[in-house]
């Protein structure tokens, strides 16, 4: 026998019971959302930290420039021209730089550094074919290893920064996260490739 | 109830099975190969010493011990290991050395201070390839060209094509090296202490197992079951728990279902006077339900590092590897849902893949260091 308006405790009440079954999922969905922007804020954190670590490597590796160059300037037939296409790239690595400072966006920054490592390495193949017969002496030695060590620092820390950009990416592709990359406005990031001069010159190798 | 036990069951039966069927080779397909950068992890006996090309004689490797041990003890400025393997498969020293340090598996040294001088040596068909890479914290202390110059100091017992004398050659290079970054720590113990093994006329490859290894039989090379389980990706564990999930909530619908048939005709048009209601089926909002829902609750609203410590504070004891790895980046699994590993907090790439903690303190490497 049912009995009109018999009195029920509220949480048996079927309207109390759809309210809080339609808040329990748009609470979950709110939270869901909350942790996936975390996420990939986070992972946007991890790249720019590596951008940093990247620039620092490029900075030191640029430090041994002037030792390069008095290297060169030690040895026998100082030709003018070999300098000036020194002192180019030089300006070509500067210039390089200050784009990387006023970049506003990490793709901007990426190209950047990009620039920075050619000039580099123009530099270095410069010198190494105008100066083929550059004997090892001790001074040539030691400047040989240093400029393998902060080369290989610079292939690591793009290394790193490359897992941290493809493991951005990834999040921002893959489906439910993608939705809220949208809404938050994360884009896929490029990716530092190495200049394809380097790896014609993988190590600098005066004795050659 | 006869039809419900032998089609429902049994369908339910074979789709389990071919869930479970469709996730085995995920699990079995990831073998570790002893020369990949990638996969290759420091030896479970002897983590400091990773002898894969079994160039180090016994005596060499208990004294390397003893006095890494002594030197962690001492809280000394470096922390050593080394790692030999027959080939690095045409890579680079550099390069294979550059993505063994990019892997947590092989972080030497205390994360706090970010010592850890790792020496990789390679045999490639006689070109003893060696390469020493220091961490960020010991950079200073040891730098490049100063390396360079110690490889070339042991040249002679490096490149050799006798093992007596590439034994030799690393030990001596360690002390060089651990006396520049402690001064004085390797005082006795001179090299030459350590071909005891060679001397006696034991040769390291004609045994089948070094003694040391048989006094400590656990399988140097990964078998293909210990590696699958250790490193299940995610991806897999989450259809196991997702499939055990659906297998208990199938169950008990089938059963409240049964118990509402098993209830006569009669039974179900009366309705109980007291609330009007049929008989309830046992499932309710107490008991495991509500701690099932607990949980997940908690995990949706977690963030993924509520573990974790950023930024160089974190445990200092060389079994933990959390603290000064912020550059961790965990394994992308293809389960990558909610922006993070899935349900946004549980899990973590790096927990699964290859073993959180192998056993080094967790030292950050930034690509430093010489080789020859």
């Amino acid at each position: 026998m049912t009995v009109i308006n018999e009195q029920q405790p509220f949480y048996q009440k079927r309207g109390f019971q759809i309210t809080a079954g339609i808040g329990l999922v748009i609470l979950i969905v709110l939270s869901l959302f909350i942790s996936s922007s975390n996420g990939l804020n986070q992972k946007q954190q991890n790249v720019d930290a590596a951008t940093g670590e990247i620039q620092t490597a490029l900075q030191n590796r640029a430090d041994l420039i002037p030792n390069l160059v008095n290297a060169v300037k030690g040895s026998q037939g100082q030709e003018s021209a070999v300098y000036g296409k020194i002192a180019d790239a030089r300006t070509q690595y500067n210039q390089a730089k200050q784009s990387y400072d006023k970049a506003s966006g990490q793709d901007q920054k990426t190209s950047a550094m990009q620039n920075q490592d050619k000039a580099f390495n123009l530099m270095v193949s410069t010198i190494n074919e105008n100066y083929p017969d550059l004997k090892s002496s001790d001074q040539m030695s030691t400047l040989m290893a240093q400029l393998e060590g902060v080369n290989n620092r610079v292939t690591y820390e793009r290394k790193k920064y490359n897992k941290a950009v493809s493991d951005y990416n990834n999040s921002v592709v893959s489906f439910p996260a993608s939705l809220v990359a949208s809404m938050t406005g994360h884009q896929k990031m490029a990716y530092y490739q190495a200049d394809s001069s380097a790896q014609s010159n993988p190590t600098v190798d005066f004795s050659k | 109830m006869t039809a419900f036990k032998t089609t429902k069951g049994l369908s339910l039966l074979v789709f389990l099975a071919l869930l479970l069927g469709s996730l085995l080779p995920l699990g079995l397909s990831q073998q570790a190969n002893a020369e990949n950068p990638d996969t290759l992890t420091p030896s479970k006996t002897t983590t400091d010493v990773s002898d894969y090309a079994e160039v180090l004689s016994d005596s060499a490797i208990k004294q390397f011990l003893r006095l890494n041990k002594e030197a962690k003890a001492q809280d000394n400025n470096a922390q050593f290991a080394i790692v030999t393997v027959k080939s690095t498969n045409g890579q680079s020293i550099a390069d294979f050395t550059n993505d063994l340090t990019l892997r947590k598996e092989w972080h030497v040294g205390s994360s706090k201070k970010d010592n850890g001088v790792l020496i990789v040596f390679a045999e490639n068909n006689g070109q003893n390839n060696v390469r020493v890479a220091t961490g960020t914290g010991i950079e200073q202390t040891l730098p490049d060209a100063t390396i360079h110059r110690l490889l070339l100091q042991n040249e002679k017992s490096l490149k050799s094509h006798k093992e007596v004398d590439i034994n030799l050659g690393i030990f001596s290079l360690y002390q060089d090296l651990a006396n520049i970054a402690d001064p004085g720590f390797v005082k006795e113990n001179p090299a030459t202490d350590t071909i005891q093994q060679y001397v006696d006329g034991r040769d390291k490859r004609q045994s089948n197992q070094s003694t040391y290894q048989k006094q400590n039989p656990v399988q140097q090379e990964e078998s293909p079951v210990a590696n699958s389980t250790s490193e299940k990706s995610p991806a897999t564990i989450l259809l196991l728990v997702l499939a055990a999930a659906l297998l208990l909530i199938v169950i008990i619908v089938m059963r409240s279902l049964a118990k509402y048939k098993k209830a006569s005709p009669k039974e179900r048009a009366q309705a109980d006077p007291k609330d009007g209601h049929y008989p309830r089926p046992s499932i309710h909002f107490g008991g495991p339900w509500g701690f099932l829902f607990g949980w997940l609750l908690a995990s949706f609203l977690s963030s993924r590092d509520r573990d974790r410590y950023h930024g160089g504070d974190g445990f200092d004891d060389n079994g933990s590897d959390y603290g000064h790895d912020f550059h961790h980046m965990g394994d992308s699994s293809g389960f990558d849902g909610f922006g993070d590993d899935g349900f946004g907090g549980g899990f973590d790439g790096g927990d699964f893949g290859g073993g959180g903690d192998s056993g080094f303190g967790g030292g950050d490497f930034g690509g430093g260091g010489s080789d020859f």
